[in-house]
C-alpha cells in the first residue's frame, strides 16, 4: 500500500512540476535581451551610397540556430541587398552576428532596421542625412553663340564628393553675368526638378533673350557644399 | 536550474520504479509456488455469491464453515482487518448478550477461555435534583440522540462498538430507572447526558465527554464480567449518591475542574492472540451457510470473494462426548470434581489436530493447528444456564419412573390327577374327530404337537412365571432374558388366557359327557384362574403404556438436552480445512479482468500558463482497474473501495501541436493518463495529465522536453461502440 501511495504521490509531483512552466510569450517578454541583443554603431550616417551603419546582433550563447537575419527598408546590406542573413559566430565567448548596412542616395529620417531570430524581433530607426558635395563643376560643349533670341546653350553641372556621390535631388544656383559684371536677359530650361542625378549631374540649357551685348558671358553654377558654398563657372561668347 | 530538477525528478521516478519491480516479481513467484491449492477462481468468478460443493468424508457432520481472509505470509498476520472486525463484532455481540442476559435475570454467564477484549467504558452520571417521569423520557430520548450521535461519528469505526454502547446505555438506564422504583423515598434522578468528544479512528477510541459540569458522577462498567458484574456488581443508587456528595465535596475544597473528571471511554484493548485462537474463538460465528450436504459433498453458501486474495476455509463440526451422561448426572448430582474430571478426559480424547496446506502455504511458519474443547468452567457456566433446569426435569421424570408401581396377583394351585390328565386326553382325541365347534376345532390346532405339556403345566398356574407372563402355559420351557418384555409378557398372558378359555370349554364337555357315560365329573373351575390371568394382562398393558410414555418423555427432554449440549460450542472441532486464493491464473482472463478498453472526450489546459494550452478532444484508450473486475458481476455486488479507481492512459485524436511550441509526445500524437472514477462498469470520470513535447522557451534552442498539462475526462467503455461512433460523427 505504501509503494502504491510512492506511486500516487511521485505522479502528481511529475504532473505539477511538468505542467508548472513560464509560457514562452512571458518568457520572451523577460528574457528577450538574453535571446536577442543588437546595436548600432551610428544613428545616422550620409546618404552618399557608400556610407556604412555596422549592426551587431547578440544571440544566446547555447542557441542551435544562430542564422541572424537583418532587412532594412532603404540602403543595402554589404555583399546583398535589403536582407541579409548570416549565421552567428563566437567572438569574444559571444554568439555575434554583424552586418553592414550601406546608405542609398535618398536622404531619409525613417530608415528601419530589423535585426531578427526565430520569435525575437529587433527594429532600429537611423536616419540617411544629406550628402552634400564637395565640388561643383560646370561643364559646356558649346564655346559661343549668336547674338539672337533663343540661342541656346547646354550645361552640365557636375555635384562631385570626395567620397561617394552626393545626395540625390541637390540643386544648384545658376547665374549668367557679362563681362562686365551686370545681368543679362536669360533664362535656363530643362534643368531637372528632382535635382542632381545618382551620378550628381544636373542637365540645364542656358537660353538666350534679346540683348545687344557682345562679348564674353560668365555661366556660374553655385551650391552648398559640405563645408563651405562651392561655385564653378564656364565662359561663354556671344558673336553676331 | 529547472532542467536539473528534472533530472531529479526521473532520477526519482526510476527509484521508485526499481523498489517496485523486485515486490511485484516476489508476488508473481509467491502466486506461483502455490499449484497445489484448490482455486477457487478456476471453478468460480470472484464478487459473486455461490455454492462451493466441498468433499468431505462419510459420518462428518459438518454444522459449521468460516472463512478467513489471509495475507500472505506468516498466519498470525493474515487475517485482513475485515476478518478481524467481524470476530471482533462476533465477540462484541457475545458481550451483548451476557449484558443482556445479567439485566434479566441477574445471572451472569461468560466465557471465560475467549480472552473477551476488555472495554473499557465510564459513563458519568449526573444529578437531577427532581426526579419526574417526564425527565426520565427525557433522559431516554437524550440517550437516543446520544446513540445516533456515536453513530455518525462512527460510520468508519466498528459498528459493534456502537451497538454496545447503545446497549449498554440502555442497560444502565434501566438498572437505575430499576433501582428508583425499588428504592423508595429517593428523590433524586440519574441523568446520562454526554457529548462526543472526539473519535480517534486510529485507536479505535470513541472519547465521550460530559455535556454539564454541574454536577457529575462516575460509573464505571468494566465490560470484562469477571472483573466487575461478578466480583464488584452493579453499584447501588445509594452508592451514586454518596460518590456524588464526595465528589462534590473535592470539587469544593480542591477547585475540582472539569478536566478532572474522567472521560468516558471506549477501548478496546488490542486483540493479542494468535491465529488458532482467533479461529477457535470466532468458531460460532462469522460463519457461512451450510445449504446441505450429502455422504461425499457438503454445499456452503459462499461468501462474495475479493480477487486476488488466499482464503482459508475450516469446516467445523459437532464433537459428540461418550460421557456426557455421566458428566452432566455428576452436576446434577453436585459433584464438581468429579464431572470436570470427566470432562478434562473427554477433552484429551477428543483434541484435533488439523494439519492442512496452511503450512505449505505459509512456507513452514506454522505449525499444525490444534483444537480442543473449551474449559470446563464455560461449560458448567453454560451447563448452570441452559442444561441444569431441564436436566433436572428429566430426573424428575425418570423418579416419577422409578415410583411406578406394578400390581400382579398370582394364581391359585390346580392339580389334576393322571387318571384325570389321561382322560382328558383321550377326550381330547375323541373330540378330534368331532371338532364341530370353532373352540373344539381351536382347541385341536393347538394340542397338536404336545397335547400332554398342556395339561401338565395346569399345575404351574399358581407360578409367577405363567401368572406374571415371563412364559406361556403352552411351554415353559428356558426364558432367555433379552424376550423378557413388557410386549412378551403381555402376549404370553394373552395366549395363556385363550388356553384357559378352551381347556375350561374342554372341562366343561368333558363333564358332560363323562356324565352321559356315568363317569365322574371333574371338580376343576378354571374361573378364577381366568379372571387372575385377564387382571394381570390389562394391570401389565397398562403399566406398559404409562412407563411407555414416561420413557418417551424423557427421551425428549434426552433429545433436547444433547440439543442444548450441542448448542455448546466448546464442542465444536474442525473437521477439514483448506486454503484457497481467488487469483487469476490466467493471462487472458487477469488481463481482461484488469484492463479494458475505453473511449471519450476530455478538456485540458494549463490555466496557469496563460492558457497556453487548452482544448478539448476525443480520446481513445484503456483503463487499469485497481482490483480485477468482472463485468459480467453486477456492479452494486463488487464490494470495496478499489473498485472505483483506475489507472487510465490513451491518446489524443486531436492534436496538441503547435508550431516552435509544443508537438505530439510520439509524432504529432499526445498521449494521457491519470487516473479513472468510475460510476459503473461503463462509464468514468478520468483526471490525470496530456503528455507531450513542449519547445524550449528560448526560440534559438531546439532542444524539447517532456511537458504535462491537465485534463478532466469522461470516459464509456469501448465495448459501446455504438456511443463512440456518435462521438466521432459530432466531433467531426
Amino acid at each position: 500500500m505504501k509503494t502504491f501511495y510512492l506511486i500516487i504521490r511521485t505522479y502528481f509531483v511529475i504532473i505539477v512540476f511538468s505542467s508548472c512552466y513560464k509560457s514562452q510569450d512571458k518568457y520572451i517578454t523577460d528574457q528577450g535581451l538574453d535571446i536577442l541583443d543588437a546595436r548600432v554603431d551610428t544613428t545616422s550616417i550620409e546618404a552618399d551610397g557608400q556610407s556604412l551603419i555596422t549592426i551587431t546582433a547578440k544571440i544566446t550563447k547555447n542557441a542551435d540556430l544562430k542564422a541572424v537575419f537583418f532587412s532594412t527598408n532603404q540602403g543595402t546590406f554589404l555583399d546583398s541587398n535589403k536582407t541579409y542573413t548570416t549565421q552567428a559566430s563566437i567572438i569574444n565567448n559571444e554568439l555575434i552576428a554583424v552586418a553592414y548596412l550601406q546608405s542609398s542616395l535618398n536622404v531619409s529620417d525613417n530608415v528601419l532596421i530589423k535585426v531578427s531570430v526565430p520569435k525575437v524581433d529587433k527594429i532600429f530607426n537611423i536616419n540617411f542625412i544629406k550628402a552634400l558635395p564637395d565640388i561643383i563643376q560646370i561643364e559646356s560643349p558649346t564655346v559661343s553663340i549668336l547674338r539672337k533670341f533663343g540661342s541656346e546653350v547646354p550645361l552640365d553641372i557636375y555635384l562631385l564628393r570626395n567620397k561617394g556621390i552626393p545626395s540625390l535631388h541637390q540643386n544648384v544656383t545658376l547665374e549668367a553675368i557679362k563681362d562686365n559684371d551686370s545681368l543679362i536677359g536669360h533664362d535656363f530650361i530643362g534643368t531637372s526638378p528632382a535635382g542632381s542625378s545618382e551620378s550628381g549631374l544636373i542637365k540645364s540649357t542656358f537660353i538666350l533673350k534679346d540683348t545687344s551685348y557682345i562679348g564674353k558671358l560668365r555661366i556660374i553654377a553655385t551650391v552648398q557644399g559640405k563645408s563651405k558654398i562651392v561655385s564653378d563657372t564656364t565662359i561663354i561668347f556671344i558673336t553676331n | 536550474m529547472k532542467y536539473q530538477s528534472y533530472k531529479i525528478l526521473f532520477k526519482l521516478l526510476c527509484l521508485a520504479l526499481l523498489t517496485i519491480i523486485p515486490f511485484v516479481n516476489s508476488k508473481v513467484c509467491f502466486a506461483q509456488t502455490k499449484t497445489d491449492t484448490f482455486n477457487l477462481k478456476a471453478s468460480y468468478p470472484f464478487d459473486q455469491k455461490f455454492i462451493l460443493k466441498h468433499p468431505i468424508k462419510k459420518h462428518d457432520s459438518i454444522v459449521y464453515a468460516n472463512l478467513f481472509e489471509m495475507r500472505k505470509g506468516c498466519i498470525v498476520n493474515s487475517l485482513s482487518k475485515r476478518c478481524k472486525k467481524n470476530i471482533l463484532d462476533t465477540l462484541l455481540k457475545d458481550i451483548e448478550k451476557q449484558l443482556l442476559i445479567k439485566g434479566a435475570k441477574d445471572t451472569l454467564i461468560k466465557d471465560s477461555s475467549r480472552n473477551l477484549q476488555q472495554i473499557m467504558f465510564e459513563l458519568e452520571i449526573h444529578e437531577d435534583t427532581i426526579y419526574t417521569p417526564y425527565k426520565i423520557n427525557l433522559l431516554r430520548r437524550k440517550i437516543d440522540s446520544l446513540v445516533s450521535e456515536v453513530k455518525t461519528f462512527d460510520k468508519n469505526i466498528l459498528m459493534g462498538l456502537v451497538n454496545q454502547l447503545y446497549d449498554t446505555l440502555r442497560i444502565v438506564q434501566f438498572k437505575l430507572y430499576e433501582q428508583e422504583l425499588d428504592s423508595s423515598g429517593i428523590q433524586n434522578a440519574m441523568v446520562l447526558v454526554f457529548e462526543i468528544a472526539s473519535v480517534l479512528s486510529r485507536s479505535n477510541n470513541i472519547i465521550l465527554r460530559e455535556r454539564y459540569s454541574n454536577a457529575f458522577l462516575q460509573l464505571q462498567s468494566l465490560f470484562n464480567p469477571d472483573s466487575y458484574f461478578e466480583k464488584r456488581k452493579s453499584p447501588k443508587l445509594t452508592q451514586f449518591i454518596d460518590s456524588l456528595n464526595s465528589h462534590r465535596q473535592d470539587s469544593n475544597k480542591n477547585n475540582f475542574t472539569r478536566q478532572d473528571s474522567v472521560n468516558v471511554i471506549m477501548d478496546i484493548v488490542e486483540q493479542k492472540e494468535d491465529f488458532v485462537k482467533l479461529l477457535y474463538n470466532s468458531m460460532a460465528s462469522n460463519k457461512l451457510e451450510i445449504k446441505g450436504h450429502d455422504s461425499e459433498n457438503v454445499f456452503i453458501d459462499m461468501k462474495r470473494l475479493e480477487p486476488n486474495k488466499n482464503y482459508f476455509l475450516i469446516l467445523l463440526g459437532k464433537t459428540k462426548i461418550e460421557k456426557m451422561d455421566e458428566i452432566l448426572t455428576a452436576l446434577y448430582d453436585g459433584d464438581y470434581n468429579l464431572s470436570k474430571k470427566l470432562y478434562d478426559e473427554a477433552t484429551i480424547l477428543n483434541s484435533k489436530m488439523l494439519i492442512t496446506d496452511i503450512d505449505n502455504y505459509c512456507l513452514g511458519c506454522s505449525s499444525p493447528l490444534s483444537f480442543s474443547f473449551q474449559k470446563f468452567e464455560d461449560f458448567y457456566k453454560y451447563y448452570n444456564v441452559s442444561i441444569k433446569q431441564v436436566y433436572s426435569e428429566m430426573f424428575k421424570k425418570k423418579n416419577k419412573l422409578l415410583e411406578k408401581k406394578l400390581n400382579l396377583s398370582e394364581c391359585g394351585n390346580i392339580s389334576l390327577s393322571t387318571d384325570e390328565i389321561n382322560s382328558l386326553i383321550k377326550m381330547s382325541k375323541e373330540c378330534l374327530k368331532c371338532k364341530d365347534t370353532l373352540w373344539q376345532y381351536e382347541w385341536l390346532k393347538k394340542t397338536e404337537k404336545n397335547l400332554t405339556l398342556s395339561f401338565l403345566n395346569l399345575s404351574r398356574l399358581n407360578d409367577t412365571v405363567v401368572s406374571y407372563g415371563y412364559a406361556e402355559l403352552d411351554y415353559l420351557g428356558p426364558i432367555l432374558a433379552s424376550e423378557i418384555n413388557f410386549d412378551n409378557r403381555i402376549k404370553n398372558l394373552k395366549t395363556s388366557i385363550e388356553t384357559i378359555h378352551l381347556l375350561k370349554k374342554l372341562i366343561i364337555f368333558y363333564n358332560s359327557e363323562i356324565v352321559l357315560l356315568g363317569g365322574t365329573k371333574l371338580d376343576v373351575d378354571l374361573s378364577e384362574e381366568l379372571t387372575i390371568l385377564e387382571n394381570n394382562y390389562t394391570a401389565l398393558f397398562i403399566y406398559k403404556k404409562e412407563v411407555e410414555e414416561i420413557k418417551s418423555n424423557i427421551k425428549k427432554i434426552k433429545e433436547s438436552i444433547d440439543k442444548v449440549v450441542d448448542g455448546f460450542n466448546g464442542f465444536l472441532m474442525p473437521s477439514a480445512a483448506m486454503v484457497t486464493n481467488t487469483y487469476t491464473w490466467g493471462f487472458d482472463a487477469r488481463t481482461g479482468f484488469a484492463v479494458k478498453p475505453d473511449f471519450g472526450f476530455m478538456g485540458y489546459g494549463d490555466f496557469w500558463n496563460d492558457s497556453e494550452i487548452f482544448g478539448v478532444s476525443p480520446y481513445i484508450g484503456f483503463h487499469l482497474n485497481f482490483r480485477p473486475l468482472n463485468t459480467d458481476v453486477p456492479w452494486n455486488d463488487i464490494v470495496g473501495w478499489k473498485k472505483y479507481f483506475s489507472f487510465t492512459a490513451g491518446t489524443l485524436i486531436a492534436s496538441l501541436k503547435e508550431e516552435g511550441k509544443r508537438e505530439g509526445l510520439i509524432g504529432n500524437t499526445s498521449i494521457f493518463t491519470g487516473l479513472g472514477l468510475a460510476f459503473g462498469h461503463g462509464v468514468r470520470l478520468n483526471t490525470g495529465s496530456v503528455w507531450y513535447k513542449r519547445f524550449n522557451n528560448n526560440p534559438l534552442i531546439t532542444s524539447k522536453r517532456v511537458s504535462a498539462t491537465p485534463y478532466i475526462g469522461l470516459s464509456i467503455d469501448f465495448r459501446i461502440k455504438d456511443i463512440y461512433n456518435s462521438f466521432i460523427k459530432l466531433y467531426n
